[in-house]
């Protein structure tokens, strides 16, 4: 329990700086937004966005973090939902399930984009090549390691 | 598997939040094992046999496993 909870400290420090880098970067768009005059309206729009929601996530997720580390009980609960084995069993199988279904989509969806737009059926079989590249790695990776 | 972890859990009174807690395990975990729907790891299986004072062989029902 005590590496448990010098692991929850570490992800306190983490998600701090990133929490602060995200705020940084916020507030720099913003203030130079002007200097951006060739990017379109809803790109930026996207970005901050983005950033908006990361800042959401990254504040309630340090907020869990903050009240189970000054808390043993809380610590303990919390070190049993993220070692549960049932639950990592279910996310693996997620995790598997969901990668093979989205390869099979983006096939599926580059046989009709090659009809229609060269442009998108290259970028989808790019990242098509890039999942199958990052597949292979990693199961070589965790052969390795196990 | 079968087990007979819901039978020596109510013979001791003990709660499933309790069990689950005891042996590091979250609730829906103790539910799915008693439901046999899932099959523990050999470190879970043992903390459960070990939490009841008996063998992995008297809380688990290893008759039905396939002979390779």
């Amino acid at each position: 329990m005590k590496n448990f909870k010098a692991e929850v400290h570490k992800r306190i420090l983490l998600r701090r700086s990133l929490l602060a880098g995200v705020i940084v970067i916020e507030i720099l768009l913003n203030v130079f937004r002007d200097r951006f005059t060739n990017i379109p309206d809803y790109a930026f729009g996207y970005q901050v966005g983005v950033l908006i929601g990361m800042m959401i996530l990254l504040s309630v997720n340090l907020y869990m973090y903050e009240r189970s580390y000054r808390n043993d009980e809380r610590l303990k609960m919390l070190y049993i939902k993220e070692h549960d084995e049932r639950k990592i069993l279910i996310k693996s199988k997620m995790a598997m399930s969901t990668l093979f279904i989205s390869i099979g989509l983006l096939g599926i969806a580059t046989l009709i984009a090659v009809y229609i737009n060269q442009t998108v059926a290259f970028t989808l079989i790019s990242v098509i090549y890039g999942m199958g590249i990052i597949l292979c790695i990693l199961k070589v990776y965790y052969a390795k390691k196990y | 598997m079968k087990t007979r972890i819901k039978e020596l859990r109510k013979a001791r009174r003990i709660s499933q939040d309790e069990l689950a807690l005891a042996v590091g395990v979250t609730r829906q975990t103790i539910i799915s094992l008693e439901k046999e729907k899932y099959l523990a790891s050999l470190p879970l299986a043992y903390r459960i046999s070990h939490y009841f004072g008996l063998t992995i062989e008297e809380v688990f029902d290893f008759s039905e496993l396939e002979e390779f």
